[in-house]
């Protein structure tokens, strides 16, 4: 058995509701919970999803409900993102799917840790166009026909080292956004943003700036 | 280390390093690329000022690795 479908059986076994799960093959597992549908998830162990790897495990697994990148660290490439949810197949990290599990909607479930952050921007009516080009990367156009391309971290207290990752990774970005709702800049990451020539922030913050008052 | 793996099964295994940043750091997470080809370690980088204005070494209750092993291996 590949080891993240062992680590994901271990885990989804924990959950509540859950009665059982188990390994059909390769990288898909079978759970089987109270009072839900039986789901079929594929724990990926990449560390980038992109729409060929994402429409390559459909292709391999026609019956799959969820596509579980199960490391911490990986990133999803927006044409994925666009595709999985097309298909009505659930995407994200192992959190996602264990809560998706809980929740009963593991075919509309999309990563946890950016879905609410996603949400906020779209529910904007400044914001008149977004192109999601990956899990955390956005650029927006506004209403006032400003363009911003919004960077978000999720760690719970976002380093200089988290900000200067982000930026070597993705590209330039005008604004480093801190989604994690306890967490706070370090000083040494708002330093870090203003060398790298971005501005790193908090909703409150980013709000205002969107709405340019 | 810290987190919820600490006491039970979680999702993943949740590493907190302190350090400088550069070149030190690109070696420790090349180091740190290859231990966890087979595991679902996720890893928080810190400078020492950031350890400290966070408390996060003493608000997480981090665990030093080192501690840890001792404990459990004798």
């Amino acid at each position: 058995m590949n080891w993240q479908v062992g680590y994901a059986l271990k885990s989804i076994q924990e959950v509540r509701v859950v009665t059982g799960a188990e390994n059909i093959r390769g990288d898909a597992i079978k759970i089987t919970a109270h009072g839900r549908p039986d789901a079929v998830a594929v724990i990926s162990e990449a560390d980038f999803i992109d729409l060929a790897l994402a429409m390559g495990y459909h292709q391999q697994y026609p019956e799959m409900h969820f596509l579980c990148g199960y490391r911490k660290g990986a990133v999803w490439e927006g044409a994925a993102i666009r595709y999985l949810e097309g298909q009505k197949i659930g995407w994200g990290n192992g959190g996602t799917l264990t809560s998706a599990i809980q929740d009963d909607n593991v075919k509309t479930a999309s990563h946890k840790e950016f879905f609410f952050s996603d949400r906020l921007i779209r529910q904007l009516r400044c914001v008149t166009s977004i192109d999601r080009e990956f899990d955390r990367i956005h650029s927006v156009t506004l209403a006032d026909g400003r363009k911003l391309r919004i960077g978000m971290v999720r760690e719970y207290e976002p380093t200089a080292e988290a900000v200067r990752a982000l930026w070597d990774r993705f590209g330039a970005v005008d604004v480093v956004w801190n989604i994690n709702p306890n967490g706070k800049p370090t000083q040494k990451a708002i330093e870090a943003g203003e060398e790298l020539g971005c501005k790193v922030m908090k909703w409150d913050e980013l709000q205002v700036l969107l709405k340019g008052r | 280390m810290f987190g919820s793996s600490l006491v039970r099964v979680g999702n993943d295994f949740d590493i907190l390093v302190v350090g400088p940043s550069g070149e030190p750091l690109s070696r420790l997470k090349n180091e740190i690329r290859l231990a966890g080809k087979n595991l679902p370690l996720d890893v928080l980088y810190m400078l020492p000022p950031e350890a400290e204005e966070t408390g996060f070494v003493l608000n997480e209750k981090c665990v030093p690795l080192l501690e840890l092993a001792r404990s459990r291996w004798g």
